[in-house]
């Protein structure tokens, strides 16, 4: 489906929710939610808070969707509202908390820390990291993603989104420039910082 | 890496990265960690995603909902700095409202003219210095003629009056005299001033209260017949406000008894008409104590009527005190003055509105 065409999807669905078709809303949220579930989960970490941002995202959408005046893609505006509900989130009192209780028993470095929360591959598991000096090559590919997921998460805020967004949600930068409000030269720079302090990080691990 | 560059810029960095190696090799890093973010995958979407999502929109708080509809009523958060100005708006308009209220309401001011009459026709009628200026020693002599006058028409030898401290203003009596025979200026209008005062009809101190005319009670200024013009200008003064009037006979306990053997009475026509600050350094010297515990008395008043956010109109040892008082302030007014001296509490004839301003003459009777 190209952007056009998708566009124009879009717009027609928000035109029906708007004129009081409720499942028009429905369609929307089926068309994004998998999108907006993964970029909430790359962006907090968890998975559990990741799913809890998401659907915050899509009831601010159903509140705020005649407000939308089609100036931009649905996608792009969609996106700004999930990174800034997962920025807000990740900066509230409540959620810095309870990442440092979860923490407590953990070094902090990567691969050694215990995560309670439930993984995205299995929602109803605990998972503790293995902390043993393991060689990279007997890695599973499941502790790989955790990891890398960690050192996503070890970069600034600011960094993590750019990255995210072009990296793992292969957006471009105009769009990147456009969802975060920023000059593509400040794009192109957070991306670039983010890939070299990634870079930097994985070196040992990978 | 993003394909971000083409044509010339392109094949420059090719060809850079085809000689030099370490950058080959940041360049490979770099593509790695993109190769390994893409491969990160997706996770998936709970099966009850979309009913979560429903009944999270249902299910909002009624706190929730309050919030939602006062500070976003259009669904769009209202800024920071805007709800801070409107705030400072409206603490600024009810301060303004509330602090007319606590503030004595601003009085009428009386023409000055008419405000200026008593004090500005003392020395032009009873010592006609209307031409020729009068020593301040000469006014004091005026008024000591007056006392004896007074003290004549009571029944009482002068030297019953003056105590033994007073005796210097004999000397002064005598060159009074000729100031007021010999003078040039001097004219029939101060036979007026020299009249005794009409007192009230009834009048006893210290023991009950004060009685006084209907008028009077009435808070009227009075016209007697054979009161000087300075006095009539004063009642038509008091008259022409149109605000509530009311009168009060201030009775003043003995000041000192061993001193105050010749009587206060004498030491108040002794007195200086006019206590203005100017008059009073030069006058104090010359002053027995009786005049002095008066001088005192009016001192306080004013000062008292300076308290009560009052205003004082004219200022009179021989008229009293004429004062604008504030209704609001009228009663502590009252209070406060009753620790100076016993008076019968003027009667109104109408409530008064806390906006009203009180048109108050006092006369000190010691």
């Amino acid at each position: 489906m190209s952007k056009e065409t998708e566009r124009a999807e879009d717009e027609r669905l928000i035109g029906n929710f708007l004129g009081g078709d409720s499942l028009a809303f429905d369609q929307l949220v089926l068309k994004y939610q998998k999108k907006v579930v993964n970029l909430c989960y790359r962006l907090m970490g968890e998975y559990d808070e990741a799913v809890d941002c998401a659907q915050e995202t899509f009831v601010k959408v159903y509140r705020s969707l005649e407000h939308f005046r089609f100036q931009s893609n649905f996608s792009t505006w969609l996106f700004r509202i999930t990174v800034n509900t997962c920025k807000n989130r990740l900066t509230s009192l409540k959620y810095r908390f309870h990442r440092r209780m979860i923490r407590l028993d953990g070094d902090g470095r990567l691969g050694r820390d215990v995560h309670l929360g439930r993984s995205a591959e299995n929602p109803g598991s605990i998972e503790i990291a293995n902390g043993s000096a393991s060689p990279s090559a007997a890695l599973e590919k499941k502790e790989i993603k955790e990891l890398l997921q960690r050192a996503i998460d070890s970069l600034p805020k600011t960094q993590r989104t750019a990255i995210v967004l072009r990296d793992v949600e292969s957006l471009s930068y105009e769009e990147i420039g456009r969802i975060l409000g920023l000059s593509l030269g400040t794009v192109k720079s957070r991306i670039a910082r983010a890939r070299e302090q990634l870079k930097s990080i994985l070196r040992g691990i990978l | 890496m993003d394909g971000m560059i083409n044509g010339k810029k392109r094949e420059k960095v090719e060809e850079h990265l085809a000689s030099c190696h370490s950058c080959t090799e940041e360049l490979k890093a770099l593509r790695e960690v993109r190769e390994n973010l893409e491969q990160l995958g997706e996770v998936d979407v709970p099966a009850n995603f979309l009913d979560m999502i429903h009944a999270r929109i249902e299910q909002e708080s009624p706190v929730r909902r309050l919030w939602r509809r006062l500070f976003t009523p259009t669904g769009r958060r209202i800024p920071l700095e805007l709800a801070a100005a409107v705030s400072m708006i409206v603490v600024v308009i009810l301060l303004l409202r509330v602090l007319p209220l606590t503030r004595p309401p601003r009085r009428e001011q009386i023409p000055i003219e008419l405000a200026e009459v008593p004090q500005k026709s003392e020395k032009e009628i009873d010592v006609d210095d209307s031409y020729a200026p009068v020593p301040e020693t000469d006014l004091l002599i005026k008024k000591k003629t007056e006392r004896e006058d007074k003290i004549e028409a009571v029944g009482k030898t002068p030297e019953s009056w003056i105590g033994p401290e007073s005796q210097g203003y004999q000397e002064f009596d005598d060159r009074s005299e000729q100031a007021v025979q010999s003078g040039p200026s001097v004219s029939p209008e101060p036979e007026v001033s020299l009249e005794p005062r009409a007192q009230p009809e009834s009048v006893t101190l210290f023991e009950t209260p004060i009685q006084l005319g209907d008028k009077e009670k009435a808070g009227l200024p009075t016209i007697k017949e054979g009161e000087s013009p300075e006095d009539i200008a004063h009642a038509l003064a008091l008259e022409a406000t149109g605000r509530p009037k009311l009168r009060i006979l201030l009775a003043l306990p003995p000041f000192d008894k061993n001193k105050a053997k010749s009587g206060d009475r004498v030491s108040v026509k002794q007195a200086p008409s006019s206590f203005r600050e100017s008059e009073r350094g030069s006058t104090d010297s010359l002053l027995d104590e009786g005049s002095r515990s008066l001088v005192s008395v009016y001192e306080r008043i004013e000062e008292l009527v300076g308290r009560s956010s009052g205003n004082v109109v004219s200022s009179h040892l021989d008229r009293g005190i004429t004062a604008e008082i504030p209704a609001m302030s009228y009663e502590q007014f009252l209070e406060e003055l009753s620790r100076i001296g016993r008076f019968e509490q003027p009667e109104l004839h109408e409530p008064l509105d806390p906006t009203d301003i009180i048109l108050l003459s006092i006369t000190v009777s010691p």
